[in-house]
């Protein structure tokens, strides 16, 4: 809860009040306002719409928006400008705001939004793994964590388990060897850089690139900080697999994640099957989002898709 | 009796002396705060381009380059600002302008220009916002300018017609 309450301090004050009413039977998620449509929040599986229907009635007003854009940029949308061209920005603690509305676009990209009408606020949480037999499965002989790639469809809690995994191997917890860690965290999620001071536990052997272009970042980071394993989340770009191949031949290990219900699903894709290719991943990590984020559903070998769990 | 009324001629004298310097001192006042203005926003726009600080350090540093009462001025906005995150910076320069506004002599046409200025600050990315700034600049210019030439012509104006009107009442009263 000490969470939702980072994110709650942004949040306009009859907003505010209203979520401090509600009595949340399991951590939110993710809280999605649109202008003039009532509030929408998820708690893991769970979708509460706050119609007045099932659940008391609350609207978002588009001026509410503002106010939490006002608040969550600090009225310096010129300092968040590189995420806002992507549609996001950072809150510290690393909850990540997805934002919609109308687009300023110029030579046909994408500069920035003139009028935000939808938020999505998904909240960041620490080590939420349950059960951590896993692990096992993801090791070497030497007990070194495999190069993995962590596959699950969106709120699945990738992030979160790439931060425990993360967190894991740079710390050597649960059986896995200390390895130096080079975190890219393109979109200041993994660690949530505040200042130079992460919002989580990621270990003492971690190397942090905040808010870096992850193939650069990658690129850069082994050839200055020499990582063991280099942590990224969300691959799947042209540029990722150069970058991917390039740490393969350069000798280090890889925790990356990916979008895609699940391994067949991502092989699909011609740009991820060829990071799967040359990305040298050993493990592939299929996360389903239920009952709560960050369950494993499958472990799998490569190459041959073996499936270990 | 003499005695007392050359007193009192002295101070009637004085006194329109006083008002007429006083209100040409206002109108140097005034063009001396639109300057240090304009050396603020210059300021706010060289930190909105090139760096990535938020609004309040922002107008604390640009409140360093102004002088002292423009700088008090802003000050006040970026202390609002940090200590109330809903608070937008047309409502913080509002509230500091009710204060700040008798000190700094500006005209209802500057607090307006002051107020257009925040109306947008920090509330759009660098470049629509440098353009942004460039209009404030120069809608400041323009009012300095303004001011400038008040107090050239006006403030000479004020001083004589003071001590002439003192001494018309003297006259009248004599």
């Amino acid at each position: 809860m000490k969470k939702l309450e980072e994110v709650a301090d942004y949040l306009p004050p009859r907003l505010r009040a209203f979520f401090r009413r509600q009595n949340f039977f399991q951590p939110v998620s993710e809280l999605r306002l649109r202008a003039d449509c009532p509030l929408n929040v998820r708690l893991g599986s769970v979708d509460l719409l706050y119609d007045g229907i099932e659940n008391e009635a609350y609207f978002c007003t588009a001026e509410e928006i503002e106010q939490f854009m006002r608040a969550a940029l600090q009225n310096s949308y010129y300092a968040a400008e590189h995420m806002l061209k992507s549609g996001y920005f950072t809150l510290k603690g690393g909850h990540r705001v997805g934002i919609g509305g109308r687009a300023a676009v110029e030579d046909g990209r994408i500069t920035g939004f003139s009028a935000v009408r939808s938020i999505n606020i998904r909240i960041a949480h620490a080590h939420a793994l349950a059960d951590v037999d896993f692990v096992r499965y993801l090791c070497d002989e030497g007990q070194k964590l495999y190069s993995t790639l962590v596959v699950g469809p969106p709120l699945s809690g990738k992030t979160t388990f790439l931060r425990s995994l993360a967190h894991f191997a740079s710390s050597g917890l649960h059986g896995v060897r200390p390895m130096q860690l080079g975190l890219v965290d393109e979109k200041s999620e993994i660690a949530g850089l505040c200042g130079t001071r992460p919002a989580f536990d990621i270990g003492w052997r971690t190397d942090i690139l905040d808010r870096c272009p992850k193939c650069e970042g990658m690129l850069q980071l082994i050839r200055n900080m020499a990582p063991e394993l280099l942590v990224t989340d969300e691959i799947g770009g042209p540029k990722d697999a150069e970058a991917l191949c390039e740490a393969v031949r350069c000798g280090v290990r890889v925790l990356a994640s990916a979008h895609a219900n699940d391994l067949s699903e991502l092989c699909l894709r011609p740009l991820c099957r060829q990071i799967l290719l040359d990305g040298g991943f050993r493990r592939v990590v299929e996360l389903k989002g239920w009952p709560a984020a960050g369950q494993v559903q499958a472990v799998y070998e490569l190459p041959g898709k073996r499936r270990l769990q | 009796m003499i005695l007392l009324k050359l007193c009192g001629v002295v101070l009637v004298l004085m006194s329109g002396l006083c008002l007429g310097v006083y209100a040409s001192s206002r109108l140097r006042l005034r063009a001396e705060s639109l300057r240090q203005l304009l050396t603020a926003v210059a300021a706010i726009r060289t930190q909105t381009r090139y760096g990535d600080e938020l609004l309040g350090t922002v107008l604390l540093k640009a409140a360093g380059n102004a002088g002292q009462k423009t700088g008090s001025f802003l000050r006040a906005i970026a202390q609002a600002l940090q200590s109330d995150r809903f608070l937008s910076p047309k409502e913080a320069a509002r509230l500091a302008l009710e204060k700040f506004s008798p000190c700094l002599a500006l005209t209802k046409a500057d607090a307006h220009a002051v107020l257009f200025l925040m109306e947008k600050l920090g509330c759009m990315q660098r470049k629509p916002q440098e353009n942004y700034l460039e209009l404030v600049e120069l809608e400041l210019t323009r009012l300095l300018r303004q001011a400038e030439e008040d107090a050239e012509k006006k403030g000479r104006l004020f001083s004589y017609g003071g001590a002439c009107g003192g001494l018309l009442l003297v006259i009248l009263m004599v």
